[in-house]
């Protein structure tokens, strides 16, 4: 143990943050660890309150009119909870994994970068996450898979079992970490579909199973704690700056692990004076469309989840030389149709198409020190290509069913809630920020945590891909 | 300018005055009424439900979720649509229909009862996902694989 300090600093109380404490207290039980989280423990049942009280401004605060930023972008959003358990609280709990080939999109497709970690060295800790989140999901999957999911598939809807039966294992019952069956301190999902605040504690949030860990005797949490910036010297970071109440305070730390998000953690490295090329730069996203069916004589019923299936029919392939994969979602909250006869006689699909890092959508110091100013100007036209022939693919995969008529919505969704990119990981200073342990090129002590780290991003949900990252990094960095 | 294109100018500033400042001022809650009484009205209702919905959906200030130019869009599509005449973005007012309309039908138990037209409609409360969780009458509690 460092004599004057921590063993351990963590920055945040998210996904990145505490499954990387978690793995890192398992190789290191006695270690003493400062966790500083900028927000406060506004718990599930005070949230739940809350809404039944009517005060919804407090209990989203996820949502995305944000203080914390500045977006001179009117019409992208960047929304994510900066309390304890981040975006836990708030997620809807949809957990694919990647497609092997997501890591290996210069090798396969010619397009931007290879990952520096393979899907074949991520797979045992994606076990290991879909194991602490317990996740649902189905035996056969489009990716590898070494161990069963934890628990059984979400049911289907009896428009997805048309779906499956044409598609196969391109179409499956969504992995999720919303329960099919009670486990630990979650009740079963029981498709309720306000899963920003489950009222029924299903999905898995790092409050209702993870909480433990940082209540434990050698870790000291601070809440209201936010952090500014790190000493950085040499090829070490020292000091962890951060203010609390209107005092400021620094502590020292052997390690230092930033999980603060993609936004705040290029933040804190500028405003440390970090002078890599390429940190705050490539921030994205997933863009979604959403389409909706109105069918002719088929009601769309049954589905034990918010969202009961993937679809991977537009997601692999030679197209990806060109234009952007997508990931296919189900919707089934419960909508209607107000038309007599044919209520339910409609489906709500999402399509999620993965976008290509751009340099000039970056994250910057602005003239307020505690604010990151989030330039992000536009996606890129690999997304525009494929979002031109939706009507066409909508026809191509979608018409043996019997539809009426087909809405697809005229804007993109001003957010897919996920924060990607902005220090991306590769195999040298010359081409990323961070190497395949998440640790600093030039700081050596330094973990940078979370979706910032991709270098691509797939269309498929982030979280389980850097929840098992956090697990990677940690095992392997120490022993 | 002509004068004759200086009067037109005029004339069309004041009925467009005169349209916002009736939509504005018309009630917002007798629109989503009428709404709902033309869509179901071939459902068997217990008579006096709608107006408890209306009722019940105000002082929970349900329509809150739409901003003013919000409902100012519903309200004008609603009254100004017919068979010969509709305003642009159509797709996007039948989807706010469909989501008023909606609210009401999972406030009763005529989807739980599995849309059975021959029984009388019953209210059951204020469709909320927080006061009744675990309601969604389409999943699968309601129809199992
Ligand atoms: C509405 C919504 C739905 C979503 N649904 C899904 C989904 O279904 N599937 C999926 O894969 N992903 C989903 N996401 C995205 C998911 O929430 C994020 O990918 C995930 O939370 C990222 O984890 P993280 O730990 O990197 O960051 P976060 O969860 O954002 O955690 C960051 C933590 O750092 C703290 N922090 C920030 N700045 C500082 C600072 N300066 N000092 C100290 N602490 C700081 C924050 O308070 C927070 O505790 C969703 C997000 C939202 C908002
Ligand atoms: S679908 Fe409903 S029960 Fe399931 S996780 Fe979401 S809010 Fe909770």
């Amino acid at each position: 143990m460092n004599d004057d300090g921590y063993d351990l600093i963590l920055v945040g109380t998210g996904f990145a943050s505490i499954f990387f404490l978690k793995k890192y207290l398992e190789k290191k039980p006695k270690a003493k660890v400062l966790v500083l989280e900028r927000g406060r423990l506004y718990s599930h049942a005070n949230r739940l309150q809350d809404v039944i009280d009517k005060k919804d401004t407090a209990s989203q605060t996820w949502r995305s009119k944000r203080s914390e930023i500045i977006n001179p972008n009117s019409e992208k959003d960047w929304v994510f909870e900066p309390n304890f358990g981040g975006g836990s609280n708030c997620w809807t709990g949809c957990t694919p994994r990647f497609l092997e080939s997501d890591f290996k999109l210069k090798t396969n497709y010619g397009i931007a970068v290879d990952w520096p970690v393979s899907y074949e060295e991520l797979e045992p800790y994606y076990c290991m996450a879909e194991e602490i989140m317990a996740i649902s999901g189905p035996a056969d999957t489009p990716f590898k898979k070494s161990k069963k999911y934890p628990l059984p598939p979400h049911e289907l809807s009896n428009l997805d079992i048309l779906l499956k039966k044409k598609y196969g294992d391109l179409y499956i019952s969504q992995p999720s970490a919303r329960a099919s069956s009670a486990i630990g301190n979650r009740a079963k999902c029981c498709s309720s579909s306000v899963c920003q605040l489950c009222p029924v504690n299903s999905k898995f949030t790092i409050e209702n199973t993870l909480k433990y860990i940082v209540e434990k005797e050698q870790i000291t949490i601070q809440y209201e704690a936010q952090v500014t910036h790190l000493e950085l010297k040499g090829d070490l970071a020292g000091a962890v700056h951060y203010n609390s109440g209107n005092k400021s305070f620094k502590a020292r730390g052997e390690v230092v692990a930033l999980g603060a998000n993609a936004i705040f953690n290029a933040h804190i490295l500028l405003g440390s004076g970090d002078s890599n090329p390429f940190t705050g730069k490539g921030l994205t996203e997933q863009v979604g469309k959403y389409v909706w069916l109105y069918f002719d004589g088929l009601d769309n019923l049954g589905g034990s989840s918010v969202i009961t299936a993937n679809g991977y029919m537009m997601y692999d392939g030679d197209h990806r030389k060109e234009r952007a994969a997508c990931l296919i979602e189900n919707h089934n909250r419960p909508f209607i149709r107000s038309e007599f006869g044919k209520w339910r006689q409609l489906a709500k699909l999402k399509f999620v198409y993965e976008d290509l890092p751009q340099d000039t959508n970056a994250v910057t110091l602005s003239e307020d020190k505690n604010k990151p100013l989030v330039d992000y100007h536009h996606h890129s036209p690999y997304v525009e290509k494929a979002i031109a022939r939706l009507e066409k693919d909508v026809e191509k995969y979608f018409s043996f069913l019997p539809i009426e008529r087909v809405e697809i919505d005229d804007r993109v969704q001003r957010s897919e809630a996920h924060i990607l990119g902005t220090t991306r990981m590769s195999h040298d200073a010359t081409t990323g920020v961070i190497d395949k342990h998440l640790i600093h090129h030039q700081y050596r002590n330094l973990f940078v945590l979370g979706g910032g780290s991709f270098p691509t991003i797939s269309p498929a949900n982030p979280t389980l891909t850097l929840s098992a990252l956090s697990l990677l990094a940690a095992d392997q960095s120490f022993s | 300018m002509t004068r004759r294109k200086f009067v037109i100018l005029i004339l069309s500033l004041l009925v467009f005055t005169l349209v916002s400042g009736w939509f504005i001022f018309s009630d917002f809650n007798k629109a989503v009424k009428n709404m709902v009484l033309k869509d179901t009205g071939k459902l068997k209702l217990k008579p006096g439900i709608i107006d408890r919905f209306v009722e019940e959906a105000k002082k929970d200030n349900k329509w809150g979720q739409f901003n003013t130019n919000m409902k100012l869009f519903i309200m004008a599509h609603y009254y100004l649509d017919s068979k010969v005449f509709s305003l642009p973005y159509r797709s996007k007012y039948l989807q706010k229909r469909n989501l008023i309309v909606g609210n009401f039908l999972l406030s009763t138990d005529f989807f739980q009862k599995k849309m059975d037209l021959n029984r009388e409609i019953e209210y059951i409360a204020l469709n909320h996902p927080y006061k009744n969780p675990c309601s969604n009458p389409f999943s699968s509690i309601f129809y199992p694989a």
